[in-house]
């Protein structure tokens, strides 16, 4: 089984930006692309290639959901597990945004000593997924 | 939060902790100067969602509350709820985001939901 190693963020705030950073590429080890909207996301992913894709759901550019749709129309893009972060932590909230073909939902605030640990849950259910 | 991390990553924690804390009046600045309730609502939310993943628990509690109320609450009602987010920054502010400011449960501890599509919260 291979290991997760490239992880977009997409996050238009700078300091949960730099928060995610510390956490997942200088705690977890995983090399990362942070992105600061929806845009940014779509221009980098054919380069980056993500293995899986952390994506804030309120963004001025382009939404979460807008940005997942796009992503899903790029090539290799299809199968890549994406998993929403919000702060909104309301059960049919989170039910709302999964309808949209996320892997999963993140609330925040995240513990980022742990969030590197959590994400492969995320990774190995949605390439569970894509395999089926 | 970050005891069972290296010496050097607590002290780049903190160091991030604390550029936060430092940008902190700044936010609130943002909230008071939102010309919608929309705009407040937003500014609140990414709070909220910033301050926690920090470690300031207990001013992430008390932005969500103020963002419940931004779209729905008049001036008057939203005001208490502002006050108490205003009181959080200063108190965190004066410390500079350092050890022992901070009230409220550890992050380790965090009520966190991770939710799985097909599964639901685990």
């Amino acid at each position: 089984m291979s290991e997760l190693r490239r992880v977009m963020c997409v996050e238009d705030d700078p300091d949960i930006r730099m928060i995610i950073e510390f956490s997942l590429a200088t705690v977890g080890g995983y090399e990362v692309c942070l992105c600061p909207g929806g845009k940014s996301a779509l221009a980098q992913a054919p380069v980056f290639k993500p293995e899986l894709v952390l994506l804030d759901v309120m963004m001025p550019d382009l939404t979460g959901p807008e940005t997942l749709a796009a992503l899903r129309l790029q090539a290799g893009m299809k199968g890549v597990p994406v998993v929403f972060m919000t702060a909104k932590a309301m059960p049919e909230e989170v039910e709302d945004l999964l309808q949209y073909g996320a892997t999963g939902v993140i609330v925040k605030p995240f513990d980022p000593l742990t969030l590197p640990q959590d994400i492969l849950i995320y990774w190995e259910h949605g390439r569970g997924i894509a395999h089926d | 939060m970050t005891e069972g991390l290296p010496p050097a990553l607590q002290a780049k924690f903190a160091a991030l902790r604390q550029a936060f804390v430092a940008g902190l009046p700044a936010r609130y600045g943002e909230i008071e100067a939102a010309s919608t309730a929309l705009e407040r609502q937003a500014v609140l939310h990414r709070l909220c969602g910033a301050a926690g993943s920090y470690g300031l628990e207990h001013l992430s509690q008390c932005a969500r509350a103020a963002e419940a109320l931004a779209l729905s609450a008049s001036p008057e009602e939203l005001a208490p709820a502002l006050a108490l987010l205003k009181a959080e920054i200063e108190r965190a502010t004066a410390c500079h985001g350092g050890p022992g400011c901070h009230p409220g449960p550890d992050p380790g501890s965090m009520p966190r939901e991770p939710w799985i599509a097909g599964r639901g919260p685990q």
